[in-house]
């Protein structure tokens, strides 16, 4: 019996192993477009008035793409600096390795989600409403019941200035300044960084 | 009594008191090795669980894991015994040894310690106290109340995905988040191949083990991206029954193993059994892994094992693809907003749809239209993450705009079909008998490990979806007296979507194996064996709801003759076919497969039709019914019963 379960699992595994749970890890992708993005978020913007926090510049997430891996049956995600995912919410490292602050960990938190959570975030938002669009409005503290609808009607009214670039660091410093310029938004939500 | 005698009984009454009260001495390894011998701690099963000891064939149980640093012991991996004692003689090390406190056993090893200090009963202040700080702000800062089991599920466009794939899912606590599952944390097992793998090494590679496996802790929001949204996959949560107590030692696992690998990637290591392992080790009297009834694991019976377990799923929680949620969308337009629909994607612009759009009757409607364009539009080009389209990227950009000025919200979709949640599925390998009547006298013995057809048990699987590996069939023919093995299906895939014709998507199959071939030699007539590999692509047509499924495919195999005759061939050919169900239980399938086979020497024309009645009883059950022809000679009709395991 032991022979046989041997047997049998050789001979599946040559077919399935290859198929099953092969690759779900974040491969670094140096792509140069994606580099230049990344870069960019480290240094000033032109008006100054969003400046990435310390320790950003390392962590700098230009964008996160999926790739079909057309080996197994799972899909890679392509960020341009693959070490973030682990770095941020690993167990072990936490955020020690990217960054100083709380307030740089809600800086980071912010420029991931909108990131990896991009296209979604810009159809929920000109929808008014979507599981995507509360749960930003959580990362940024404006997620209570008085401060939501505010927010997804200021998201709605606001898509086109908000949503006017493919880059996700520059979609991100538009929505804030829009937060930001909403006298009862500006006050009620809690993390909108500096 | 003299004073200085009184004095002198007191100060004695005072040493003594203050010898009996100093503080206890800490635990000392002698102590520790002799109760852990004593209890014979070592051989608790729930030790080996902590250590992912599985079984192996050859030799003693062995752990999973192999990186140097998942084990104290140089011998941890396979020795139990050494490696609690080492973990014994680690956790008395006084903490002024270590500069950096994280690196004492206590802060590395959390769960294995813990497990330790109370079979032994040890008392937290005979031992070192580290200060474990990374782990315990991780866990103040996440407040993880909560863990479930997700199920990624099929979509029939990716037959691989049939086999499902598992991950956790840590639910923050009220103070650590809104309640949005998209801010909970995902924790999935996988492969890191190296970059530079490629191709059919790739294979070989992850058969034989060469990859390490390892565990990823992210934001769930990323799992939704690359499931729902880039692979049109639904997420079925099953909220699993932990207590705190469990939760924190499934912390405290996930803490001590985070940068274990798996060196061995057999088929019987792979990641949903790393997960079901990691669940059999933070809550003790789980007994998932042995639940197991085959030594090959596809994700989905790891998913069984859970659900099959009384009580320990307490609720079940659904995420929609993007593909189901267009699908919902649909279905809530009347004729004139599809017709709009149609018109949108096929002219990939609004221009000519926007008179008609503006003349809907109210704002809500137009809203609902362009919420559907948007939706499928996502899901033909497979939107996710920060990519904003490939094929439809202008139209996007439009409809978003035109949306974001009405202020009507999209409707409220609850797409969920709980027939069609996985766990409900009939059981993966497949056993079947029968006779078969007619001009093959015979009996029938069928064995199938994995996994489904179109006509089994439609229950908890998607309609349209076949997979099969290693079909094998023994024949006894009563007139020959003779045993052979009839048929071998190496691996046969049919995927005939099913859904509506605004998504076209082509029916397709693919089939290699071998077979007892009763048209060999020079007249045609001899038996030979014929090995074929071969596919085919075509349309479906659906009618009644999918109740009918109409399907004609082009295809073409590659044959191996083995009759001393022909060498190869190749058998062009048309399949024509029908597939009418009654429920999820009873289905009939016609089929007719004219083909001609070219070889160097002649061609012959075949004919083939059968009709196929499947009823299943209940989950394990099923009775089969066919007549075949395969040819003026060759006519039977066969009974088949099949059992599921």
């Amino acid at each position: 019996m032991k022979l046989k379960k041997l047997i049998y699992s050789i001979v599946s595994s040559l077919l399935m192993a290859g198929l099953l749970c092969s690759s779900a890890s974040f491969a670094q992708e140096k792509v140069k477009k994606k580099k230049k993005a990344a870069k960019s978020e480290g240094a000033s913007e032109g008006s100054g008035s969003y400046r990435a926090p310390y320790g950003m510049a390392g962590c700098g997430l230009g964008s996160i793409i999926f790739k079909s891996n057309t080996n197994s049956s799972q899909s890679t995600a392509v960020t341009s600096n693959a070490l973030i995912m682990n770095q941020l919410f690993g167990i072990t490292s936490g955020t020690s390795n990217c960054v100083e602050t709380p307030a740089e960990t809600a800086a980071v938190e912010r420029q991931v989600f909108i990131t990896a959570n991009f296209s979604s975030l810009s159809k929920e938002a000109a929808q008014g409403d979507g599981m995507h669009l509360r749960a930003f409005a959580d990362v940024l503290g404006c997620a209570d019941a008085q401060t939501l609808p505010v927010f997804a009607d200021l998201s709605r009214t606001n898509h086109g200035r908000i949503f006017s670039s493919e880059e996700p660091t520059v979609v991100l410093k538009n929505y804030l300044d829009v937060i930001k310029a909403n006298k009862e938004l500006a006050s009620s939500c809690e993390r909108l960084g500096a | 009594m003299p004073s200085v005698k009184r004095r002198a009984s007191f100060l004695l009454l005072l040493l003594t008191s203050l010898f009996f009260s100093l503080p206890s001495f800490a635990a000392t390894t002698a102590e520790l090795f002799s109760k852990i011998e004593e209890k014979k701690l070592y051989a608790d099963i729930r030790w080996r669980k902590l250590l992912f000891y599985t079984p192996k064939p050859f030799s003693s149980p062995r752990s999973i894991f192999d990186t140097p640093g998942t084990f104290l012991s140089p011998d941890g991996m396979r020795d139990p015994q050494k490696e609690m004692i080492a973990l014994a003689a680690a956790i008395v090390l006084p903490v002024e040894d270590f500069p950096d406190p994280e690196k004492h056993a206590l802060c590395r090893f959390p769960a294995r310690s813990k497990f330790l200090i109370k079979e032994l009963g040890l008392a937290p202040d005979t031992l070192p106290q580290p200060e474990c700080k990374l782990v315990e702000q991780w866990k103040e800062r996440n407040k993880i109340d909560r863990v479930s089991l997700v199920f990624s599920s099929y979509f029939t466009n990716n037959p691989a995905s049939l086999f499902g794939h598992t991950f956790l899912q840590l639910h923050k606590g009220k103070d650590a988040s809104s309640g949005s599952k998209l801010l909970d944390l995902a924790v999935n097992y996988a492969a890191h191949p190296p970059e530079d793998a490629v191709g059919l090494f790739y294979y070989l590679e992850g058969a034989f083990g060469k990859f390490p496996g390892q565990y990823d802790v992210m934001p769930f929001y990323v799992k939704i991206q690359e499931y729902n949204n880039y692979e049109q996959r639904d997420l079925w949560h099953y909220e699993l029954n932990f207590n705190n107590e469990d939760l924190e030692r499934l912390i405290d696992i996930l803490w001590e193993l985070e940068h274990a690998a798996a060196g061995y990637f057999y088929f019987d290591d792979n990641c949903s059994l790393v997960i079901l392992m990691t669940l059999d080790a933070a809550k003790p009297n789980l007994q998932l892994y042995e639940s197991l009834s085959h030594p090959w694991i596809i994700p989905v019976d790891t998913l069984k094992a859970v659900t099959d377990t009384p009580g320990l799923v307490r609720a079940i929680d659904y995420t929609p693809s993007t593909r189901t949620k267009f699908l919902e969308r649909y279905q809530q337009l009347n004729d004139d907003e599809k017709n709009l629909v149609k018109r949108i994607i096929s002219d990939n612009s609004l221009l000519g749809a926007t008179k008609d759009l503006n003349a809907l009757a109210s704002p809500t409607s137009k809203a609902k239209v362009l919420d559907t364009v948007v939706e499928l539009l996502d899901f033909k080009d497979d939107i996710a993450g920060s990519d904003l389209g490939k094929t439809y990227k202008t139209l996007r950009m439009e409809i978003l705009s035109q949306r974001s000025q009405i202020s009507a919200k999209p409707e409220t979709i609850s797409p969920r079909r709980d027939d069609e949640a996985p766990h409900l599925g009939h059981r993966s390998s497949r056993f079947g008998l029968g006779y078969r009547g007619g001009s093959e006298q015979s009996i029938d013995a069928e064995w199938r490990p994995a996994f489904h057809d179109l006509l089994d048990n439609a229950k908890g699987f998607p309609s349209g979806l076949q997979i099969e590996f290693m079909n094998t069939k023994l024949r006894y023919r009563l007139d020959e007296k003779d045993l052979t093995l009839k048929d071998f299906t190496l691996i046969k895939i049919m995927s005939l979507p099913t859904m509506d014709p605004i998504i076209r998507s082509p029916a397709w199959t693919l089939g290699v194996g071998g077979r007892q071939d009763t048209n060999c030699g020079s007249e045609g007539t001899d038996t030979c064996l014929v090995h074929y590999a071969g596919g085919g692509i075509g349309e479906t047509v659906v009618f009644f709801r999918e109740h009918l499924v109409l399907y004609a495919m082009l295809r073409a195999d590659i044959l191996a003759i083995s009759d001393g005759y022909d060498q190869f061939a190749i058998e062009p050919g048309i399949t024509l076919g029908s597939i009418a169900r009654l429920g999820q239980t009873t289905g009939l399938h016609m089929s007719v497969l004219p083909s001609k086979r070219f070889t160097s020497e002649r061609q012959r024309i075949f004919h083939e039709a059968k009709v196929e009645l499947s009823q299943a009883l209940g989950k394990r059950f099923a009775l089969r019914l066919d007549a075949t022809y395969l040819g003026d000679e060759n006519v039977s009709v066969g009974l088949k019963a099949q059992f599921y395991q």
